[in-house]
């Protein structure tokens, strides 16, 4: 089948970009964007590894036609960050150790982002609710939500929204989390 | 990673101009609404057409008014329509443990009432079907559930939207070549695997439509699942009824996962109008639903396990209709 040139709306980006019918927006955003931060794992919806937002909802990359995204607004993890500090929800994942080997940590970020932009104080029933479309084999999951949990406190603190146009985290501060210190084990807090 | 096949992505914007898209074809040809079962059914190689009719840029199949609601309505809309839930009630858990959330965002109301039959002998690779060898309803010549069944497939149906709609009275709203037909949602299911349905290929599930007075009903979901988290039903049973008092004025039951339709036991339920709804009572009918479930060996767990729990997901559907608290499963994880 032949390629067709695509205008993908990708963290306030035009990324023009030739897909065939079948390509799915996480192969159209790896190979053709570039942004390889969006992982794929089962490719089949269900570990929601690949998720991204599209117009603010979480979808899965893997299952969504990237023809079927021309025109809409993308947002993957690279549009999160600031050019000096990361997104609250990235900063909670590597302070309480919501992530290990990582390669499920984009997809985690991404729903959790989505639902602390609807909720600003989910409870850790509507976090656990709210993930359960994303599978992680390291953490246990306890530490992720008491990431969500930390997130979802520093942005009602700060009365920041969490979104990647308007948070004041985008601008200056330290960009490792390494730096800013660990919060105690997630066991100790519970 | 899974490879789609390669196929023709069709993006018509009418309903008209999709069956006509859908005529050309000559049959081989899908339509896509979110996209969830389709697309993970073409990465396992199973029955991909050359050519997807994409339905979500069609925005006739997105509107709701009152009880009708158009197909293309993805889970998470009428999830979060306070409206809806309110006035339909079993609708809120039945959507809640309806796949997973990000699986609710895109697919959508017509998807889940066509959602294909699954069987542990076709949810495979391509490889693994062919070493296994092929099933019916796979390029086999026959049944690998059912041996030596080569005309009916006893593949599972899946849908966790359709016993419900059934319960409540919906009827089914088609658009095809012949233009619109509307028929009740329990005629609208046909007991194959592979065919699932008396929908034409080109027809489109436009809408279900509730009744005004299945507001007046109570009604329940039960479903039985390995993963809590999200996964297909194993079995699930659904009912309703009206009450006058604690007298069954009206009874609807269906037991679906345990057959390749939703099984309307219009012949169980009538047998209990009139009675009162004690214990009782709520053991006779799970003892004939359970009499009248024969699952297969199609899905993970055995046969014999799930027949049992449809008694058991009987007696907590009427139990929690009377107004009894029932077991809720455990939080997502």
């Amino acid at each position: 089948m032949s390629k067709t040139l695509v205008t993908l709306h990708v963290n306030e980006r035009a990324y023009e970009v030739a897909v065939r019918p079948q390509d799915t927006l996480a192969l159209a955003l790896r190979d053709g964007c570039g942004l390889t931060g969006t992982k794929v794992g089962c490719d089949l919806g269900t570990c929601g590894c690949c998720t991204v937002l599209v117009d603010g909802r979480p979808v899965l990359g893997c299952l969504t036609l990237a023809l079927e995204v021309e025109g809409r607004r993308i947002e993957t993890i690279e549009g999160l960050a600031g050019a000096e500090r990361l997104h609250p929800v990235q900063k909670a994942f590597a302070e309480c150790g919501g992530s290990q080997c990582g390669y499920c940590t984009p997809g985690f970020v991404m729903t959790s982002v989505a639902l602390l932009r609807t909720n600003g104080a989910p409870s850790r029933d509507e976090i656990k609710e709210a993930i359960a479309g994303n599978l992680c084999r390291c953490t246990g999951y306890a530490k992720i939500v008491d990431a969500v949990e930390q997130a979802a406190t520093e942005l009602r603190q700060a009365g920041n929204e969490a979104s990647p146009t308007t948070d004041a985290h985008r601008s200056g501060g330290s960009n490792d989390a390494r730096l800013q210190g660990r919060r105690q084990p997630a066991t100790a807090r519970r | 990673m899974m490879i789609l096949p390669e196929f023709d992505l069709l993006r018509p914007r009418s309903v008209d101009e999709a069956v006509a898209a859908a005529r050309r074809t000559s049959g081989a040809f899908d339509y896509l609404g979110g996209g969830t079962d389709l697309l993970c059914n073409y990465k396992w190689g199973i029955n991909a057409n050359p050519t997807v009719i994409s339905l979500r840029h069609i925005g006739e199949l997105n509107e709701r008014q009152g009880g009708s609601l158009g197909g293309g309505l993805t889970l998470a809309e009428l999830e979060a329509d306070e409206d809806f839930l309110h006035d339909f009630p079993a609708f809120r858990r039945t959507l809640a443990r309806l796949a997973s959330p990000l699986i609710r965002q895109t697919g959508t109301l017509a998807g889940n009432i066509l959602v294909d039959t699954r069987c542990i002998w076709l949810n495979q690779s391509a490889f693994a079907r062919r070493a296994l060898g092929n099933c019916l309803k796979a390029d086999g010549p026959e049944c690998r559930v059912v041996k030596g069944s080569t005309d009916r497939c006893y593949a599972n149906y899946s849908g966790d939207m359709a016993p419900v709609f059934m319960v409540y009275g919906a009827e089914i709203r088609l658009a095809g070549p012949d233009g619109e037909r509307t028929l009740p949602l329990t005629e609208f299911f046909s007991l194959d695997g592979r065919t699932r349905n008396v929908k034409a290929p080109e027809e489109i599930v436009v809408a279900l439509d509730l009744p005004g007075d299945a507001r007046t009903l109570r009604a329940s979901y039960q479903k039985f699942r390995v993963r809590e988290a999200w996964d297909f039903p194993e079995l699930a049973v659904a009912a309703s009824a009206r009450m006058d008092g604690d007298r069954i004025e009206e009874l609807s039951l269906v037991a679906s996962a345990v057959a390749s339709i939703p099984l309307w036991m219009d012949e169980i339920a009538a047998k209990y109008v009139g009675r009162t709804l004690d214990d009782e009572t709520i053991d006779a009918v799970a003892g004939d639903m359970f009499k009248a479930s024969r699952p297969v060996r199609a899905t993970l767990l055995p046969p014999g396990y799930r027949k049992h729990m449809v008694r058991v997901m009987t007696t907590r559907a009427l139990r929690e209709i009377r107004g009894d608290a029932v077991p809720v499963p455990a939080a997502a994880m």
